[in-house]
């Protein structure tokens, strides 16, 4: 599709306003600063493709939505179909009008099909672009232009990733001397085991070796073991002698002092011991005679120191009997006060109970005051007598005073009218008069007949009021009745009154004493004459008292003269005698005792001499028995006697001790001659050299068994060991481990070799067309400067000069930057038009950065490049117009 | 009629490590350890339980010639067993237990022959008096054995049947070591009715009938790359009928290698679910043995990014491992991810891109192109590197499954990007 004219209805600067035409080939439209050459590239671009929404952040060229707004293009299709495409700013881009001959066809679908459904992307970015998108990477960044410029699946393709992934894999794996990776380790790990296993291996292949060697070593510890024995009973028999040569010398030293000394025979055994008895008990006796003689001599001394009381001894029999009566004179003199207070307190009661009867009484007339039943009877009957005289006067009082009584409150119970009645009369009385006098002066008859009425019924009450006053009182003959009553009653009373105290004259008792108090008179005179019996009784009994203390002294005093003792001494003096009279007794009796035990102390040392003397007799013969001349000779003999004995039990000690170790018979009489024989020191050296040559044996010995043992221990391992077993399945798993890793390993070294690989292959042959194009131009553009552009296959564009040189876009200078990106877009779109409806290419003063020579060189490529289509560049230097003009492009002026 | 009944086995590698695991929870180590002494106390109870006349076991009875003392001692008491029982058993040693690394410490039951090294020997089965059969063999009496020991082969006139005992390699089969070649024509030449052979793993009737020639396999597997039951052969041999041999599964750990495609799996969950429900079948299938079973999950499939994290196959690893932890007999899998994204890489290959190159090259380095680069990627591990002598029997398979796995590192990075 190619433009003719462009017809701007209102954008930016522009206004109704046409531009054109355009013709096939290479366009240059000339014109100065802000004519509006980007507007109209603008406006292109949106009337293809749609108005900016509001909400953009761009510019709008002053755009309103609605009519007078945006423009339209005249173009001419591949086919040589005439549109016309017009839009107006609007939602969704704003409506777009394709005028056809066949009619107005509406929306961007069916525009779409016109513009080979290039999207608004690639025609920004390739088609119609300005310096500014010239310049940026960005612009060609989009999906759809990196997929044409790179091909399908490369442009986003996470290569590096993927082999940075994959190295890593097998850097954890392997490392040529890294000692940590996992090959490393299992490596160490089976070179562990496989040494385990060739040490288990090796000791198998020792076992018959080790066997033998078993039994070798067995033979040479029986050899040894018959040499030690050998030794051991050497060395037993030498130790023997050297432990028992002492003991053997002993033995015979003891032979020969026991055939020196002399034979004494009938020795009595036990000869010290007895003789000792004897001397013994002789001290013995003399020790006892001299304690009983002395023993006589303090008991005769004793005996007469004592004198005996003979005369009161004659009189025991009656200083007994007073001695006996001591406890009833203390008795006696203890009772007797307490009696003669008993008897004088008596008396005051008797006393006393006499006067609570009456003034003149005493005990004499209450001992003679009689009271007898009848006098009881009598007493009683006048005391009922003169209460009932009594009750009788209280009865006729009671009866005459409730009379009057009686009488009393008849006259107060009387009617009488109430005052009320008659204030009522009288107001009745004066209104009547008043109303009346009123009725009859006013001439008011029946008023004053009707007050007369009133004054008639006030009178008759008045009247009725006025018959209602009290009569007065008449004489009452029950009154009188009543009253005499009375006074019969009160002379009968005092009649018996009279009677009562003459009876009490009689008796000496007091006038008013009532009747019912004779009784407790009697009771006092009962009371007064137990207590005179009473103190007559004490009296008696203090009367005995006082005769048995006179009795008792005038015994006492027959034993003593003197002054008669005051009763209160007697016991004491009766108790002083009896002392006297035991002491008396004592000393009667020990002067018996005394006696008796002299005569038997003098029996006993008669008894002990005796004994003494037989002692010395029975020594005497025990000493001559003995052989000995005296006591000296005798204690000589029996220390021969028992060194004798000491000897022998030596010798047999020695004997039993040699034969306990040597045996008996013959074997004991070869030791003891070898002894005879044997020289001190000599078997002393022996035995210690059978003790060292045993030691060492015994050393050889522990050895060989150690080594018996330890070869019997390996045996035994070997043979039942299941390490072997064990370690070689761990080997085997660790080994399948190993090649488990290393094929991890080489999988991905692998991996990367083949993506290293096609990587290089990528860059070299398989470099997308548009690039292949985008380098042609560029090679044409630098004059063969840069003769290559290429897209590694995950990193950014590079050029590559004719020496295989490559520079990266960073490193490029900003023109020849722009002559990539240019060359890259003329590439894009000969690629693009292969398959689909070609566009309009609109360039915005985009060669300013390139210099005269690379200038020069485009304007002639873009010729060129315009002959099979449109291309339309803008600038706004004349110099260039010139330029683009000399290569046959058609100028536009705005 | 009469007839011989007798075991056959061969290769029991009773002291041998399990190879080809990375990683066995501890609780399972000495179950595996002791799978091959098991395997062979079946066999002895399999004897005594059949009441057989003999048991022939046709070398490698150990995995090393330095085998350890513990392993003879194991396999002594078995030997005890069978002779207590009167079963005499015959041995000839094979190039894992050639004779000269034979403890000479060790006495054998009475009833136990060993097949010397210089000559082949023929010892008679007796039973009530009558010869039964008479078993010739040799042993290996070094590790490497090129000589073609069938020659010395001979049936000399011996009353009964006739048994041969060797390890050998018949027929040159490619993958094992070629000791003590022969051919089935020259078994054919000695005259013998059956041929108790060892050294191949898996068991073979290589021929039914005059004579029998059979491979009896293991009798324990010891890792994944042997799986399937293992065992021996109840061989019975009778006049006038040909040779019957029963084969009885004597292995106490069985071994399982799998493939579950996970191409329609959607989310981890169902690929949880499909694992888990494919290992219950194995081990169904196990026997009431303790299994092992190597897992590879193929296929493409949208969640391969999520599997190949190493959270999602160490969460589907510790899934699975709870999910069996009190299972017993015990399982044991072993999980390989060998997925790929849902990317056609045939398509991104015919493009004209980045990625086209990418595929091209890796499809032209599976097919041996580029070797100087790939020698060259790979120097540092595996030609540089000092231990890389543990890496030399890494094979072209290996090679192609890592062009493959890198081939994976890199579109689901670049791919799964785009």
């Amino acid at each position: 599709m190619q433009i003719r004219d462009i017809y701007i209805e209102g954008f930016g600067r522009f206004r109704d306003q046409k531009v054109g035409t355009f013709e096939p080939g290479l366009n240059v439209i000339h014109g100065p600063n802000e004519m509006g050459k980007t507007t109209l590239l603008e406006l292109v671009r949106r009337v293809l493709f749609g108005f900016p929404d509001r909400r953009e952040n761009t510019n709008f060229y002053g755009m309103q939505p609605g009519p007078g707004q945006g423009g339209r293009l005249h173009c001419v299709t591949r086919g040589g179909e005439v549109i016309h495409i017009s839009r107006q700013p609007g939602t969704s881009g704003g409506p777009v009008i394709i005028g056809t001959e066949a009619g107005d066809l509406h929306g961007d679908a069916i525009l779409g099909g016109y513009l080979g459904h290039a999207s608004k992307d690639i025609f920004r970015n390739i088609f119609a672009f300005t310096i500014d998108e010239l310049q940026s990477l960005d612009s060609l960044s989009d999906k759809e232009t990196q997929s044409r410029l790179y091909g399908a699946g490369l442009g986003s393709l996470s290569l590096a990733q993927a082999e940075n992934e994959i190295e890593k894999i097998t850097q954890d794996l392997f490392k040529p001397r890294g000692s940590a990776q996992k090959v490393a380790q299992a490596y160490k790990r089976i070179r562990e085991l496989a040494r385990r296993v060739q040490e288990i291996q090796d000791g198998l292949g020792t076992y018959d070796q080790r066997v033998s060697e078993l039994d070798n070593l067995r033979q040479q510890a029986e050899r040894l073991r018959q040499e030690i024995d050998r030794l051991e009973t050497r060395r037993h028999a030498l130790q023997t002698r050297v432990d028992l040569f002492p003991v053997a010398l002993e033995g015979q030293q003891a032979k020969e002092e026991l055939a020196a000394l002399e034979n004494i025979s009938d020795f009595p055994e036990h000869g010290l011991e007895t003789l000792a008895a004897y001397k013994s008990e002789e001290k013995n006796l003399a020790r006892q005679i001299d304690d009983e003689r002395n023993g006589l001599k303090l008991t005769e001394q004793r005996l007469e120191g004592l004198t005996v009381d003979q005369d009161l001894l004659g009189q025991e029999t009656e200083i007994l009997a007073l001695k006996e009566s001591t406890q009833e004179i203390r008795n006696v003199l203890k009772d007797r006060l307490t009696l003669e207070r008993d008897r004088d307190q008596v008396s005051a009661r008797i006393e006393e109970n006499a006067r609570q009867i009456g003034p003149q009484w005493d005990e004499a007339r209450a001992m003679a005051f009689a009271w007898s039943e009848a006098e009881r009877a009598a007493v009683q009957q006048q005391q009922q007598a003169l209460e009932e005289a009594r009750g009788e006067v209280r009865a006729a009082r009671e009866k005459l005073n409730y009379h009057r009584e009686q009488q009393a409150s008849g006259q107060a119970q009387k009617p009488n009218a109430p005052g009320w009645v008659a204030l009522f009369a009288w107001s009745l009385l004066g209104a009547g008069a008043a109303g009346a006098l009123w009725g009859l002066a006013a001439g008011e008859r029946l008023f004053a007949f009707a007050m007369g009425l009133m004054l008639a019924f006030g009178l008759g009450l008045f009247v009725l009021q006025r018959r209602e006053k009290p009569r007065p009182p008449e004489e009452d003959p029950r009154e009188i009745t009543l009253r005499q009553n009375l006074e019969r009653a009160e002379q009968n009373a005092a009649g018996l009154a009279a009677t009562w105290r003459a009876w009490l004259e009689e008796k000496h008792l007091a006038p008013g004493l009532m009747p019912q108090d004779a009784e407790r008179v009697a009771a006092l005179v009962r009371e007064i004459r137990a207590q005179v019996r009473e103190r007559d009784r004490l009296s008696e009994r203090l009367a005995k008292m006082r005769e048995t203390i006179g009795q008792a002294a005038r015994r006492l005093h027959s034993f003593s003269s003197g002054p008669e003792l005051p009763p209160e001494d007697l016991p004491a003096r009766i108790q002083h005698l009896g002392q006297a009279l035991e002491a008396a007794r004592a000393n009667q009796r020990e002067t018996a005792t005394l006696q008796s035990q002299c005569r038997e102390q003098a029996d006993k040392i008669a008894r002990l001499e005796k004994r003494r003397a037989e002692n010395s007799a029975e020594l005497a013969r025990f000493l001559e028995s003995a052989g000995a001349s005296g006591e000296d000779d005798f204690k000589r003999r029996q220390a021969v006697c028992d060194r004798r004995r000491e000897l022998s039990v030596l010798i047999e000690g020695t004997v039993r001790q040699i034969q306990a170790r040597v045996g008996t018979g013959e074997a004991f009489a070869d030791f003891s001659e070898s002894i005879r024989t044997l020289v001190p020191g000599e078997v002393e050296r022996d035995l210690e050299r059978v003790s060292a040559e045993l030691a060492s044996q015994q050393e050889q010995k522990d050895a060989l068994n150690r080594r018996i043992g330890e070869t019997q221990t390996h045996v035994e391992q070997l043979a039942s060991n299941d390490d072997l077993l064990k370690t070689q399945a761990e080997l085997e798993m660790e080994k399948h481990q190993l090649r488990g890793l290393a094929g991890e390993w080489a999988a991905g070294r692998i991996a990367l070799a083949v993506l290293a690989a096609a990587r290089g292959k990528y860059e070299q042959d398989r470099q997308p067309q548009v690039l292949i194009s985008a380098g042609d131009i560029l090679s044409t553009i630098t004059g063969g400067k840069y003769v290559k552009v290429i897209k590694p296959v995950d990193g950014d564009l590079v050029i590559e000069d004719d020496s295989g040189g490559r520079l990266g876009i960073l490193e490029m200078s900003r023109g020849t930057r722009e002559q990539l990106y240019l060359a890259m877009r003329l590439g894009l779109i000969e690629e693009y038009e292969k398959r689909s409806e070609p566009l309009p290419v609109i360039m915005d003063d985009v060669f300013i950065n390139f210099d005269d020579a690379r200038g020069e060189r485009v304007v002639e490529l873009l010729a060129k490049f315009a002959r099979p289509r449109q291309v339309i560049v803008m600038t706004c230097h004349a110099r260039s117009l010139e330029i683009y003009k000399k290569h046959g492009a058609r100028p536009i002026h705005i | 009629m009469t007839t011989f009944r007798f075991i056959h086995c061969a290769d029991l590698h009773i002291d041998s490590p399990f190879k080809g695991l990375s990683a066995i929870e501890p609780r399972l180590t000495e179950q595996l350890l002791e799978s091959t002494f098991q395997a062979f106390n079946n066999i002895v109870d399999l004897a005594l339980c059949e009441r057989v006349d003999a048991v022939i076991i046709a070398g490698d009875v150990y995995d090393s010639a330095d085998r350890s003392l513990k392993a003879q001692f194991k396999f002594r008491r078995g030997l005890e067993r069978l002779s207590r029982a009167g079963i005499p058993a015959f041995i000839a040693h094979g190039n894992h237990d050639p004779l000269d690394r034979w403890s000479n410490r060790l006495d054998w039951p009475d009833l136990v022959t060993v097949f010397p090294g210089d000559r082949v020997e023929a010892h008679p089965v007796m039973k009530n008096g009558e010869t039964l059969a008479h078993i010739y063999g040799i042993s290996f009496p070094r590790r490497d054995v090129t000589e073609n020991l069938a020659l010395l082969f001979n049936r000399e006139g011996h009353p009964g049947f006739a048994v041969g005992v060797l390890h050998a390699n018949v027929g040159g089969r490619p993958g094992h070591d070629p000791y003590a070649p022969c051919t089935v024509a020259e078994l054919h030449a000695p005259g013998m009715d059956y041929w108790a052979l060892g050294h191949i793993h898996t068991r073979e009737v290589v021929q039914a009938d005059s004579p029998a020639i059979v491979y009896s396999g293991n009798t324990q597997a010891r890792s994944v790359r042997e799986p399937g039951p293992r065992g021996c052969y109840l061989v019975t041999l009778a006049q006038g009928a040909p040779p019957e041999a029963r084969f009885i599964a004597t292995d106490a750990v069985r071994f399982e290698a799998e493939t579950l495609d996970v191409s329609r799996q959607e989310t981890l969950d169902n690929i949880l679910r499909a694992i888990l429900a494919r290992v219950e079948s194995l081990a169904g299938e196990a026997g009431g043995r303790g299994l092992v079973v190597r897992l590879t999950l193929t296929g493409r499939t949208r969640v391969h990014s999520e599997i190949v994290s190493t959270g999602g196959r160490q969460g589907l690893g510790e899934e699975i491992q709870n999910y069996f932890e009190t299972s017993d007999p015990f399982v044991c899998v072993d999980l390989v991810v060998d997925t790929r994204g849902d990317y056609d890489v045939r398509a991104l290959g015919q493009g004209q891109d980045f990625i086209a190159d990418v595929v091209t090259l890796f499809q032209e380095a599976a097919v041996g192109k580029h070797p100087e680069a790939l020698e060259k990627a790979l120097a540092p591990l595996f030609a540089d590197w000092g231990g890389n002598n543990l890496l030399k029997d890494m094979t072209a398979s290996d090679r192609a499954a890592w062009i493959e796995k890198a081939q994976s590192l890199v579109l689901d990075r670049l791919v799964d990007h785009r």
